[in-house]
């Protein structure tokens, strides 16, 4: 017993030790923050999106690293993993930028972990960019060094809602998650929705962590809508599809860019037949993303998420940003080249507004001949 | 010898208002911030957990009712952050004054239950009532303390890490010495006699249901009190910060640090709020070891790291009483 | 009104998954008094061990099942000889605690060793839909109340009948006495981790190829049989069948008639009403 306590006492002595933190920095490197959920219900997109940074990350230090006034900065990445809570994205946020001095961040994940770390960002001027918060309050709160990487949702919206109208729908049901991004998403499509005559019967919520969708189902089964559009995540999708087959299987559903078709494929190829897809990234044979889909699969042994496209192409965004202002240090004149972006990544064309919003589009398909099939819809 | 005891604490408290001079990185001030709330948050509900032997595992409900009480009412009716601190205080105390009267009859893990019911209820009203709380899209802009100006002389303002560390640390400091006092007094009496065995302490007249109440209430007000403190630091709350899963770590801290002590409930918050900062190294592996480490402290020194303490000084007194007496062992 | 039993059925059919994980989990609450709430990533282990007996011996959904609750089993046993044994002295809290460490670390060391990826387990049983007066059932959602059913009639026959477990059944009254009365209390406890690991991994096997396996699919069922197993008195085996069902229906017909996203909500509400009402659960004894 004895041994016991003087042991654990030693380790943890030794874990507080570690908080001072031994600094070894190698000659000419320059520090990029990572803030993503590597643990929790959220580890699965968040450890993708994080693995897309990493691999831009070996890519540049490959060619040589960040060239700037002659020199090159091989970059030293930090991710930090903030488990999804707004607090520990605070004291992720806090580290990186106070204590391992980094002046560019990519995080957070969710919009209200993001939405707790862009004041920091503001008040040690500091360039911050989310690949995918989607809440529209990010980019009108009128903070400056907040970027927004992913697509929006009112951006999605437009397409979505013209992707139900070719469908000849009238009239849906929603049925989406009940969280920041959920709520808002299926307000702002629910607008759009009613504004071009399609009828929406109902709005049902669910929680993180339901696996059991039986009974909304069946209510929804009830209410005999024309279709079911769907806030939802892969995690989610993937266990309700099948139900649906049960319950409702003459009905099309259509998702509003939160699942990613790769996944759902794979996990349920029996039940996808009526899933209308709404993607927010490129189909994986798209020769823009081919080269690190081959990568990805090589090195993890699975699919890459589109969130891992846009980790890799907010990377690149910072690059070009540090190489275009001519330092690695000064964030005042790489946060005025960051609002001069004007990148064709993989996602999409980079570019931003005033508001430092962008205007990314969704991709739409269907999974016909048991395959994924992506387009560009023309509107 | 009291002199020194009071001296002592005086240098503490000195040393502690010198850390933002020394410190002024704000990461460690944001730590410090984060670790002064929660010894609130950790002393209040020792109080219920650690003197009166009630496993409340709903603390975080009280954390976030004092959190968005202030929240609410500043953000949308202005109100000054000094009336709000009190009126989530009271918040807090109307809530546990609602679970704790049913509750409180029960025993052991049915309370524990009960409590957990409660909390998960009140997070799903935080989460739901989307017209009150904005829901899971989260209050944000929560601005930072009224200033305390007197006349023309003085101006407090608390949008600094620095002046906020200070305000933390004074009702940190307030109630520690609250708190000292109430079990020192007669109830903190009856609340061990309680913990011991209730049933006894019943028989011969104390009034249980009465004392737990009380304990039960005073650990939500700091609840409440902390929860307010919270708010106006991370200017930005959401329902994903009060769950049961926090209750859980709360509990955590007191139990770790040690039950029953006035310093444990110090020792646990410090301890779990550096502990997965500092394993940040650990990178992937950090939650899993954690995990692991949580085990081994439970398992190692039940009676909580202060336990610890505890016993090495008794080692130490019966080696030096036996080298100076010459008493042989077996007498003790 | 032909809606209503719809929704009934859909809630005993979730609700028997319930109770197979609240069986194992008062088992080992009523006998051991341990509170294990690491018994959510034992659901788990069975769930992935079945994946994996599936994927490498390619053998049959129920040979995978069973051979992967005798797995559990034996990791049952293992928890009892490192862990909860030399720990049987200790006070409920800080087993509960040490429980939570537990659980923590299984989930994490989980997600590193196999990637928060879920998997797929298919099953012929998942293809077959069965339309019983309207309402459409996969047959593997029914194998779940029938091998429910099966494994309770088993659990209660064998603490009536056999003699191990009516030893169970008179530890989980009065160890002392028992003991004074011959039981070997420590054989007793194995047996009691083993078979309440065993029901865990039979749960998570079973709902694993409806629910995806995923390492913190442990979560919230765990959480749901500690409400169970409150709600219908510890310990009580009749308590956890009528509790497990009793919830899966009020979940069920909350989220039908009211709101999905408050099922847990008004599930919660009916717990403390009838904690307050009635504080030892249904079938619990009277404490006062």
């Amino acid at each position: 017993m004895r041994v016991g306590k003087y042991l654990t006492t030693i380790l943890m002595a030794a874990a507080l030790l570690m908080l001072s933190g031994l600094d070894l920095q190698a000659a000419k490197t320059v520090k990029i923050g990572v803030i993503m959920p590597l643990s929790g219900q959220l580890s699965l997109d968040g450890t993708h999106e994080a693995n897309g940074v990493k691999m831009a990350v070996e890519d540049i230090n490959a060619q040589g690293g960040i060239k700037v006034g002659g020199e090159a900065y091989k970059i030293e990445l930090l991710v930090y993993d903030d488990q999804g809570i707004p607090k520990e994205s605070v004291a992720a946020m806090e580290k990186l930028v106070t204590r391992d001095g980094v002046k560019m961040v990519i995080g957070a994940y969710t919009s209200s972990s993001t939405l707790a770390v862009m004041p920091i960002a503001q008040r040690e001027k500091v360039v911050i960019c989310s690949p995918n918060s989607a809440a529209e309050k990010l980019t009108q709160v009128g903070n400056k060094w907040f970027f927004r990487g992913g697509v929006t949702s009112p951006g999605a919206v437009r397409t979505i809602t013209a992707f139900i109208k070719s469908l000849g729908i009238k009239s849906v049901v929603h049925l989406a998650i009940n969280d920041d991004y959920g709520r808002n998403t299926a307000a702002l499509n629910k607008a759009a929705q009613e504004k071009i005559g399609v009828k929406v019967l109902a709005q049902e919520y669910y929680d993180h962590g339901t696996t059991d969708f039986y009974s909304v189902l069946t209510k929804i089964k009830g209410m005999k809508p024309e279709a079911i559009f769907q806030v939802m995540e892969t995690k989610a999708a993937s266990i309700y599809v099948r139900q649906t087959k049960e319950i409702v299987p003459e009905l099309p559903l259509v998702d509003a860019g939160g699942v990613d078709p790769y996944m759902l494929l794979k996990l349920t190829p029996d039940a996808v037949a009526k899933w209308q897809i709404v993607s927010r990234g490129p189909a994986l044979d798209n020769p823009k993303v081919l080269p690190v889909v081959k990568r990805y699969r090589e090195k993890y042994n699975m699919d890459p998420m589109s969130y891992v496209f846009s980790g890799y192409d907010v990377m690149s965004i910072f690059r070009i940003a540090m190489e275009k202002a001519g330092t690695v240090t000064d964030t005042e004149k790489i946060r005025e080249a960051m609002t001069k972006t004007n990148y064709q990544g993989m996602m999409g064309h980079y570019y931003f507004d005033k508001n430092n919003e962008n205007s990314l589009d969704v991709w739409v398909g269907s999974y016909k001949g048991g395959k994924v099939n992506l387009w560009l819809l023309k509107k | 010898m009291r002199y020194s005891k009071w001296l002592a604490y005086l240098i503490l408290i000195v040393l502690l208002c010198c850390v933002p001079l020394v410190m002024t990185n704000s990461y460690f001030l944001y730590m410090a911030i984060i670790i002064g709330i929660y010894i609130i948050v950790a002393a209040g509900l020792n109080v219920i957990v650690g003197y009166a032997g009630q496993m409340s595992f709903c603390h975080a409900a009280f954390f976030g009712i004092g959190a968005y009480t202030t929240a609410i009412l500043s953000t949308r009716l202005g109100l000054n952050f000094w009336l709000n601190l009190p009126l989530s205080m009271i918040a807090a105390g109307l809530l546990a004054f609602i679970i704790g009267y049913p509750s409180l009859r029960l025993r052991g893990p049915y309370f524990a239950i009960a409590t957990v019911g409660c909390g998960e209820v009140v997070r799903s009203v935080l989460h739901n009532w989307v017209d009150l709380t904005q829901g899971s899209m989260g209050i944000s802009n929560i601005p930072p303390p009224n200033p305390i100006v007197i006349g023309n002389l003085f101006t407090l303002t608390f949008d600094t890490r620095q002046n906020y560390y200070y305000l933390v640390l004074f009702f940190m400091l307030l109630t520690l010495f609250i708190i000292s006092r109430i079990i020192k007094s007669k109830a903190g009496r009856a609340y061990e006699a309680i913990r011991i065995d209730d049933v006894f302490a019943r028989s011969i007249g104390i009034n249980v249901h009465g004392y737990k109440m009380q304990a039960f209430l005073i650990s939500a007000l700091f609840g409440g009190l902390a929860g307010a403190l919270y708010s106006h630091c991370i200017l930005f709350i959401s329902p994903v910060s009060f769950t049961t899963a926090e209750s859980t770590n709360m509990v955590l801290m007191v139990i770790m640090g040690g039950k029953g002590t006035l310093i444990g409930p110090i020792v646990g918050a410090f301890l779990l709020m550096i502990l997965p900062e500092a394993l940040r190294f650990l990178a992937d592996y950090r939650m899993a070891l954690y995990g692991l480490l949580l085990m081994l402290v439970m398992i190692f020194m039940p009676n909580g790291l202060v336990g610890v303490a505890g016993s090495l000084r008794a080692l130490y007194r019966k080696k030096s009483v036996t080298s100076e007496k010459g008493v042989s062992h077996g007498h003790n | 009104m032909e809606v209503f039993f719809i929704h009934l059925a859909n809630g005993l059919a979730i609700g028997s998954s319930y109770v197979l994980i609240a069986l194992g989990f008062t088992l080992i609450f009523g006998i051991l008094d341990i509170i294990n709430l690491a018994h959510g990533e034992i659901y788990m282990l069975g769930a992935y061990c079945t994946y994996f007996i599936l994927e490498l011996l390619g053998v049959g959904f129920f040979p995978a099942l069973i051979l992967s609750a005798l797995i559990i089993a034996g990791v049952g046993l293992l928890l009892e000889r490192i862990l909860f044994y030399p720990l049987r002295e200790v006070p409920l809290l800080n087993l509960l605690l040490i429980s939570i460490g537990l659980s923590i670390f299984l989930q994490n060391a989980a997600t590193l060793l196999w990637t928060p990826e879920q998997r797929a387990i298919q099953t012929p049983y998942l293809t077959h839909t069965l339309n019983i007066f309207g309402l459409a059932i996969t047959m593997q959602r029914l194998l779940i109340v029938v091998v429910g059913v099966i494994v309770m009639v088993a659990v209660v026959i064998f603490i009536q009948r056999f003699r191990i477990g009516k030893a169970m059944r008179a530890v989980s009254q009065d160890k002392i006495g028992s003991a004074v009365a011959g039981i070997n209390i420590n054989m007793v406890r194995y047996v009691t981790l083993a078979i309440g690991c065993g029901l865990a991994s039979v749960a998570g096997s079973l709902v694993a190829p409806i629910y995806l396996v995923e390492p913190t699919m442990g979560a919230t069922p765990v959480f749901k049989a500690f409400v169970i197993v409150i709600l219908g008195g510890m310990g009580s085996v009749a308590g956890s069948i009528v509790g497990g069902l009793l919830l899966g229906v009020v979940e069920n017909l909350s989220a039908a008639y009211i709101s999905l996203a408050l099922k847990d909500t008004f599930a919660f509400i009916l717990l403390v009403l009838i904690l307050w009402v009635r504080p030892a659960g249904i079938f619990g004894k009277s404490l006062e």
